[in-house]
């Protein structure tokens, strides 16, 4: 017997996935969706420089493509890792096509004349610049980041969402923050010339 | 950008997640001052941070799953229709079961067999004598004049009838009647 709604939402992710091979396919995937999908919609703001309508779109590719390639999922393996998988490539994607819309990161330099006097006690201030520094990132830097620091992956699971090495994952993490915080330098003035003296 | 890091750079990114300046062990502050300021390391700090408390301030649409293909319906058509299929067969099998179980559970009512006696007609055949009628209505001009009636047979003067047992009755007529030796053999003759 197919479980009901409120069955559905007590599965677990990989149950779900299960389901999708089945009639309930369309059911378990809009209990997929209700969970992940602003999750999701957030990463995408954040690859593609904030372009809601791109994002809204790669959200519904996502998963389409989960519906589509749901046999390719290994149980074993935990579902949120595979889907930002298909997610980093959605964005990998996005990324080499020329007629993408606005990701130009130059389009969004660092605005000099924000009035950085008040420093990080205006925590809003503080959120402007760093969404700016992490649009200015190469897609490299970024990715990582935002897997890292706002979908909270291991640094295992990014190495094997990416397909590259522990190791360069978090040499990706170590350097993009350290141009971020150049970006932020205005948050340290007197501090920051001082930073990095390893490389 | 070196692909891998030092192990002061990779012990710096452990310390970069795990908190700011101030929360840190004595030995752990000591290693980050051999490389920046306390402010510079807070700041590495605070950027991951805050990068965890974003979120998206617009709700996703939602979900517009894909229309059935071609290829599907056809699936359900074929499904539906095998299904149908199996159905009127299993119908027909069942019903045909049926039938048989019903007329082998019907009744069979047996029939005595009832033997009446048989009794032969006894017609005695004489020789041929021509039988002349004359009527007026004969020369009527409609009517259609036949030829005449020719009978070989003389019958014996009816005495009694009785329709059920006819036979028995001309045999009881001809007791009378004298037959002679060759009646009398015809009739028992045909009697056995």
């Amino acid at each position: 017997m197919f479980p009901f709604k409120k069955e559905l939402a007590s599965l677990s992710d990989e149950a779900l996935m299960q389901l999708l091979s089945t009639r309930q396919c369309n059911r378990a995937l809009t209990e997929i969706h209700a969970r992940y999908a602003q999750k999701v919609l957030g990463f995408f703001l954040r690859m593609t420089n904030g372009n809601e309508e791109k994002s809204q779109d790669l959200v519904q590719d996502l998963f389409i493509r989960i519906l589509e390639k749901h046999h390719l999922f290994d149980p074993q393996k935990r579902f949120y890792t595979w889907m930002f998988t298909i997610a980093s490539n959605l964005v990998k994607s996005t990324y080499r096509e020329k007629s993408h819309v606005d990701l130009d990161p130059n389009d969004h330099v660092l605005d000099g004349q924000v009035h950085w006097a008040e420093n990080r006690i205006d925590k809003g201030l503080f959120h402007h610049a760093l969404t700016q520094a992490l649009e200015q990132l190469e897609e490299f830097h970024r990715l990582p980041f935002i897997l890292r620091y706002m979908e909270e992956l291991s640094v295992k699971e990014i190495a094997e969402i990416l397909t590259i090495s522990e190791g360069t994952v978090k040499s990706r993490l170590f350097y993009g923050a350290r141009k971020m915080a150049h970006a932020l330098k205005e948050f340290t003035p007197e501090q920051l010339g001082k930073e990095f003296k390893l490389s | 950008m070196k692909i891998n890091l030092t192990k002061e750079e990779e012990q710096l990114l452990t310390l970069f997640e795990k908190g700011f300046y101030h929360e840190l062990l004595g030995d752990e502050q000591r290693f980050i001052l051999k490389f920046m300021t306390e402010e510079a390391f807070n700041l590495q700090h605070e950027l991951r941070l805050e990068s965890k408390k974003w979120r998206s301030p617009v709700a996703p649409k939602p979900l517009q799953l894909p229309k059935e293909s071609n290829q599907t319906i056809r699936l359900i058509w074929i499904s539906i229709s095998s299904a149908a299929a199996a159905a009127a067969l299993t119908f027909f099998i069942v019903k045909e079961q049926f039938n048989t179980i019903l007329s082998t559970q019907m009744p069979v009512y047996l029939t005595d067999t009832v033997y009446v006696p048989k009794i032969d007609t006894i017609i005695k055949y004489e020789k041929g004598k021509t039988v002349y009628v004359h009527e007026s209505a004969v020369n009527h001009p409609e009517f259609n004049k036949h030829d005449s009636f020719i009978s070989n047979e003389e019958l014996p003067p009816i005495k009694l009838y009785d329709g059920k047992h006819r036979a028995v009755s001309m045999h009881e007529e001809r007791k009378e009647w004298q037959l002679n030796s060759s009646d009398v053999s015809d009739v028992f003759n045909l009697q056995k």
